[in-house]
């Protein structure tokens, strides 16, 4: 009886455990995260970097879903990340559950662009296997990813919601 | 059919105990398939790396960038006699790539160990960074090596269907005087 009793508060700490890190929390500023070793570095990108999860496969949105982006759009591209989980920023402006706020951004036919918003209330991002960063194209600190320097990235898609984590590369969305 | 025929389970008491039983070695095993999970996407870039250098012209930040192998041997001399030629240079900041979107240099990789090359190179704008034992910086002066390796680039059609990256590269490179057609 003691033995079933002494099982049952060990599961239900360890369920208190896996609800707990399940919870969405806002990541810091961190890049000697992503910066520290090349092996972290050039197989993480911008959709790593925003979703703050390291999986060293230069993520595509809609990958791990089974359906990746078909095209270089905007809608495409949204598309494929909400499949993944990623959700679209609700008209309130603020991410219900303590998810990180990010931002597509599309060069139209060429590439696209994750930012995240970090817990100083910047903008920073992973332009694909170089070093993250806080600056953008004009080495200006990105206030707000609509008005940054974004080179040919012309394209401004919106704001999503990701559930991030305070651990840098810990991110609990499914990307792949 | 008697569905409880086992008084075991009739009474629900070892339950329980079958599954304390059971913990010990689900849990390892648990953990075990989960490290297989996380170690799956590594190994399989591992696998991608062949023989010779592995060249990746950094262009996209979403898309996996452009990379073709150089694998002969008149190409790695030409590559050595550059480096070795190239004079050493200061250099401020922590690499030669910038964190930038758009085209952002060349990057070589010498992951079978061809003799005489460091293990990694990265070329842009001038500067050469060397990552062996250590880091070192050299000049490239007029970009000539970073323009060699766009050039070979675009012979090996590593651009693909892609039109617009080859006129992003030369723009940063200096205008219609730069190689890349």
């Amino acid at each position: 009886m003691k033995s079933r009793r002494r099982w049952l508060l060990a599961g239900g700490i360890a369920l208190l455990g896996v609800l707990v890190g399940a919870c969405c929390s806002l990541p810091s500023y961190t890049p000697s995260f992503w910066n520290g070793s090349s092996q972290v570095q050039w197989n993480n990108n911008c959709y790593n970097y925003s979703n703050n999860k390291r999986t060293d496969t230069f993520a595509q949105p809609g990958r791990a879903a089974g359906s990746p982006w078909t095209a270089l759009t905007c809608p495409a591209v949204d598309v494929a990340a909400v499949a993944d989980g990623i959700q679209r920023l609700p008209a309130s402006g603020s991410c219900p559950k303590k998810e990180c706020k990010i931002a597509l951004v599309v060069a139209p036919g060429w590439d696209y662009h994750w930012y995240r918003l970090d817990t100083n209330g910047m903008w920073s991002h992973k332009p694909g296997g170089t070093q993250a960063t806080s600056l953008d194209n004009s080495s200006n600190p990105i206030a707000s990813p609509e008005t940054a320097d974004r080179g040919p990235y012309t394209d401004f898609c919106g704001y999503y919601c990701s559930c991030s984590s305070k651990e840098e590369g810990q991110g609990r969305e499914t990307i792949q | 059919m008697k569905p409880f025929s086992d008084p075991r389970i009739a009474s629900g008491r070892q339950r329980p105990r079958r599954m304390t039983r059971l913990f010990p070695i689900a849990l390892p095993v648990a953990m075990l398939a989960l490290l297989a999970c996380a170690t799956n996407g590594s190994a399989a870039q591992d696998a991608e790396s062949g023989d010779g250098l592995q060249v990746t012209v950094m262009i996209y930040s979403g898309r996996p960038d452009p990379t073709f192998t150089i694998d002969d041997e008149a190409t790695f001399e030409e590559l050595r006699g550059a480096l070795s030629a190239a004079e050493r240079a200061d250099f401020e900041g922590e690499t030669v790539i910038p964190s930038i979107l758009g085209y952002k240099g060349v990057r070589v990789e010498n992951r079978s160990g061809v003799a005489g090359l460091p293990a990694v190179f990265l070329v842009y704008d001038g500067a050469i960074e060397v990552r062996d034992r250590g880091r070192r910086f050299l000049a490239d002066p007029d970009r000539r090596l970073e323009r060699s390796l766009i050039q070979e680039a675009t012979e090996r059609d590593v651009f693909g269907d892609d039109e617009r990256a080859p006129g992003i590269i030369r723009e940063d490179l200096g205008g219609p005087s730069g190689p890349v057609s």
